[in-house]
């Protein structure tokens, strides 16, 4: 579904991202892990057209996404819900919802779905009028993604979705998600945790210094070689439990 | 009755520069620009008027406003769009040239004296309720900014267009994230910042019958500090201060001796100093920024 060949990011004279390949299957969840700095949400911003490549190509679905602008690529199917959920916090919660309806052209689709983000995500229906910025964080995030989901994405994409949120409502976040793949929807998303990548992806991509250094099958990789990955060699650090 | 009348002198002098300032605070919302350009739409619209005059006033209204939106959206599509994306310094240079080429053209064409204008003669006249009299003109220019503010209000918050205004003013890249074209965004704001300009435009000439070239910059001045005042990029706080600095003007022009009016200004550009001593962010910039993080 998603083909990302040797993708480079530059900021200024800085490297940020350096060649990176990406391949999401359609029903995928693949997870992009790696330290702090590795380049995750750099290649994220450049995958939905906010940062320009300075190499590399994207495709969704054959269709090229490299070149055009954010809106251009969300109406192409590719929705990126960012690091810090970054709600509308003096719209009310329908507002931020509503606002995705302008990338549909089929308003009773969109009501269609926005019925089904509901169902999914309840609160949003109890608190439509209330303003997005009175919400808690686990709500704001839920907010973020059927917002993102509103746009009809063929690839919803996220950004360390898990950020500051309280274990018990990451938890039940991931489970919505997971439901959200029965359903068909492919994901790729950033996350923090090897441990829990290694729990929903179905295929992991290891960044480091803005490179991919290991990427596979969830199951294939084991954690000596992800910590690897992530710190260097294992010479160089020892037995890291 | 004198007091109501100095209220209403107040409430007037407010809404043309809450109405400035709105027409500078929805530009910045948006796109981070303060517009220096911004005094030269009023001005350029002041003149239309000039060329206008002697025609219905309802029509030269009309007029006036379509001439200073097709002003502004031009100098989106062939100046800022092509910015695009470019430091906010470069986009203030970029009003500032603007603004300096629209006074040129003026002084090339109309020359640099001031001309009179026949424009709204009928509303010099006043209306005696009870014992307070009320100029036309300040009921003009008060119903106007009413009806302004109100449709800009239902504007903001009843339409598509309204609501994607919003969203990019609080977030612009999460907005084009969702899909919401920012250049359709950009020109909408564009074109009610020059509503707001044209508005100013007939306020202004009604009031002294006059346009010059220079006639943007008082109300530009007074918009910024307006904008400012209200914390950058609130449109209601931008309001409320415009409304603040007529309330203070006129309190100055009242209580100073007689030998310190001239000298209004200086007291009210004082007062602003105080005000940002003690508000360094705004008055009202407290009330706009979401909460933080939460759990």
């Amino acid at each position: 579904m998603l083909d990302v060949r040797e993708l480079s990011v530059d900021y200024g004279p800085l490297h940020a991202v350096r060649g990176v390949d990406i391949h999401v299957s359609a029903g995928e969840i693949v997870c992009l892990v790696g330290p702090n700095g590795a380049g995750k949400s750099t290649t994220m911003l450049a995958l939905a057209g906010v940062l320009p490549l300075a190499s590399g190509s994207v495709e969704l679905e054959g269709t090229r996404l490299s070149g055009f602008s954010p809106e251009e690529i969300v109406r192409r199917g590719l929705s990126l819900v960012l690091e810090g959920r970054h709600i509308f916090s003096d719209l009310t919660v329908r507002e931020n919802l509503s606002l995705a309806a302008g990338v549909r052209g089929d308003s009773k689709a969109f009501g269609r779905d926005l019925e089904h983000v509901c169902k999914v995500f309840p609160f949003l229906e109890e608190r439509r009028n209330q303003r997005g910025g009175t919400l808690s964080g686990g709500e704001q995030q839920q907010l973020a993604i059927a917002r993102a989901l509103l746009t009809s994405p063929r690839l919803l994409v996220m950004d360390e979705p898990a950020l500051g949120l309280a274990p018990v409502v990451v938890q039940q976040l991931y489970e919505v998600l997971l439901d959200l793949r029965r359903e068909g929807l492919t994901m790729l998303i950033v996350e923090q945790s090897m441990e829990r990548a290694v729990q929903v992806a179905d295929r992991l991509y290891v960044m480091a210094s803005g490179r991919v250094v290991l990427s596979g099958r969830s199951e294939e990789i084991t954690a000596s070689d992800m910590k690897e990955a992530y710190f260097g060699t294992k010479s160089e650090l020892g037995d890291v439990q | 009755m004198t007091i109501i009348q100095h209220l209403i002198d107040a409430v007037s002098a407010g809404g043309i520069y809450a109405l400035a300032a709105l027409g500078i605070g929805v530009i910045f919302g948006i796109m981070g620009l303060l517009n220096f350009a911004h005094g030269n739409f009023i001005m350029v619209g002041a003149y239309f008027i000039f060329l206008m005059s002697g025609r219905p006033i309802f029509i030269v209204i009309a007029m006036t406003v379509v001439v200073v939106i097709l002003l502004a959206l031009s100098t989106d599509r062939f100046v800022f769009r092509p910015l695009r994306g470019a430091e906010a310094a470069t986009l203030l240079i970029a009003s500032f040239a603007v603004g300096y080429l629209l006074e040129n053209i003026i002084l090339v064409i109309f020359g640099g004296r001031p001309k009179t204008v026949d424009f709204g003669h009928g509303l010099v006249e006043s209306v005696t309720i009870g014992s307070v009299r009320i100029s036309q003109l300040d009921i003009f220019t008060i119903a106007m900014t009413v009806v302004l503010l109100i449709g800009l209000t239902l504007f903001l918050r009843k339409t598509r267009y309204g609501l994607e205004m919003r969203a990019a003013a609080s977030d612009f890249r999460m907005a084009r994230l969702l899909g919401i074209q920012a250049n359709r965004v950009v020109a909408t704001a564009f074109a009610v910042s020059g509503v707001l300009a044209a508005a100013v435009s007939i306020m202004l000439v009604a009031r002294t019958g006059a346009v010059s070239h220079g006639m943007g910059l008082m109300p530009l001045l007074f918009g910024f500090l307006a904008t400012l005042i209200g914390g950058l990029g609130n449109l209601p706080g931008a309001a409320l201060a415009g409304f603040i600095l007529g309330f203070a003007s006129v309190g100055f022009q009242v209580v100073l001796p007689p030998d310190l009016v001239p000298y209004r200004d200086a007291f009210l550009f004082a007062l602003v100093v105080i005000i940002f001593a003690l508000f360094p962010g705004g008055l009202m910039l407290g009330l706009r920024r979401q909460g933080g993080e939460r759990v």
